[in-house]
């Protein structure tokens, strides 16, 4: 229920502001830039996930942009373990950022805004459960794959820029790149995590 | 447009993916927010309970504190007056060293699932020391302790298969042990920060629930979101009426 009361909130944000100036739409990766380890002990990289988001653009005070967005992560995992089955992972993003457009920075045809502000990622991981037999001491042992799904709430902090160059004007009014960074557990010096999305993004 | 068309293509695919599997179908370590780490006061062969302790806490802030997503969070106590034999409280994991696992064994951990405590038994009679082997074999007990079972993956501190890191430590936990810690311990509070995440404020539906028709109820129910709607609406409305007003003011001028 939470999760449709958060969804509600948003698209009442994006669809039905009384100052609206632009929809935006954006397709491309993420990646969580968190420490893990490989299979021999070296720090390895989290994979890219493909990230798409909608959002709209309204005016603001201080010359400012409200730029709420809705997004979608479809987490890539890439273990191979024939004990855990199938599971996935998905994320709900909703971003309530802020654009600045520095007059220094706009040129014709394009631009830079710089973007931030806060959000929610809403992160669902679901397995097909049951039981499965693993090696455990010299015999084995009973195990359990998950099997109910959960959601995880991670607030974070925004920052990054759209540098729009109107690279595809036959669609966009104006088109070009996403490039925001989210810092996880901003309060929480052990759990701060950051979060990358590179994406081409369009404004319709 | 090659890397467009397979960002597209790749949100439809079900991705092959596997798993961390679980000690059991219930069991959590309880208390998950503030999980005490103990040792007992019956000795570790040739370790001391200091350096005891020092493991514990490297395996503690290190590794198992460190999952973003997760609500998990763990703290090292000290020594208490327990042995091996004993029962651990509700939310503890009470750690203790045993010379009688066999040769081939560096440690073993238990539950108690009446109150989702946990006992980590460390091999004294494999681990004269505390070396990388060591901190290998307790991570991956803890690791149990919280609920996770043996996982394939050799990047897990839940492996049962060789890997290139076992005899020097790990050096971080695996996307798969964390992926596992954020299943078994999501951040569930509702409300804190933006719509959720920090914990600081918690939602107040129960309260809607379990109170219908008290006044201060509805007041309680009144989360962040709509706090936010109203905020904004409020901040527009304030907008457009000093334009309003200012745009009134110029053309009385002229």
């Amino acid at each position: 229920m939470k999760l449709f009361r958060n969804f509600f909130v948003l698209l009442f944000l994006i669809f039905f502001s009384t100052r609206a100036y632009s929809l935006d739409t954006s397709l491309g990766v993420y990646r969580f830039n968190d420490h893990v380890q490989d299979g021999v002990g070296q720090e390895d990289s989290d994979p890219l996930s493909p990230m798409v988001t909608i959002g709209h653009n309204m005016g603001f005070l201080f010359g400012l942009e409200f730029s709420p967005q809705l997004g979608f992560i479809k987490h890539t995992t890439s273990v191979e373990d024939e004990y855990g089955g199938d599971y996935s992972i998905t994320s709900f993003v909703l971003l309530y950022d802020f654009l600045w457009s520095p007059e220094l920075l706009q040129f014709s045809g394009g631009g830079l805004k710089v973007r931030f502000g806060a959000g929610t990622f809403i992160k669902k991981t679901k397995g097909e459960g049951g039981p499965v037999t693993i090696p455990n001491g010299s015999g084995t042992a009973t195990a359990y794959r998950p099997g109910e799904s959960t959601t995880s709430y991670s607030s974070t902090v925004n920052l990054g820029f759209d540098a729009l160059f109107n690279l595809v004007p036959t669609i966009f009014t104006n088109s070009g790149l996403r490039l925001e960074y989210f810092v996880f557990g901003i309060k929480e010096s052990e759990k701060r995590v950051t979060g990358t999305n590179i994406s081409f993004v369009g404004y319709f | 447009m090659k890397l467009l068309s397979s960002i597209i293509i790749s949100l439809f695919i079900t991705t092959s993916a596997n798993a961390f599997i679980l000690v059991s179908e219930t069991y959590k370590i309880a208390n998950h927010e503030e999980v005490i780490v103990n040792i007992t006061n019956d000795g570790c062969g040739t370790i001391t309970n200091a350096e005891l302790l020092a493991a514990l806490n490297d395996a503690v802030e290190g590794f198992w504190n460190t999952v973003s997503e997760s609500s998990l969070y763990s703290k090292v106590g000290g020594v208490v007056a327990k042995t091996i034999s004993s029962s651990p409280d509700p939310g503890e994991i009470l750690v203790g060293c045993d010379n009688t696992l066999g040769a081939t064994t560096g440690g073993v951990t238990s539950f108690n699932s009446t109150n989702n405590g946990a006992l980590i038994r460390m091999n004294s009679s494999v681990y004269s020391s505390v070396t990388g082997g060591f901190s290998s074999t307790l991570v991956h007990e803890m690791g149990h302790a919280y609920g996770l079972n043996h996982s394939k993956d050799p990047a897990s501190v839940m492996t049962y298969e060789d890997n290139g890191w076992d005899s020097v430590g790990p050096a971080y936990l695996a996307r798969d042990d964390k992926n596992g810690i954020t299943y078994l311990y999501p951040v569930d509070k509702e409300l804190g920060g933006f719509m959720g995440g920090c914990g600081t404020i918690r939602l107040i539906d129960s309260h809607l629930k379990s109170e219908k028709g008290n006044k201060s109820s509805f007041w309680q129910g009144l989360n962040f979101s709509v706090l936010f709607i109203l905020g904004f609406l409020l901040i527009s409305i304030a907008h457009f009426l000093i334009r309003r007003l200012k745009n009134l003011r110029f053309n009385l001028e002229f």
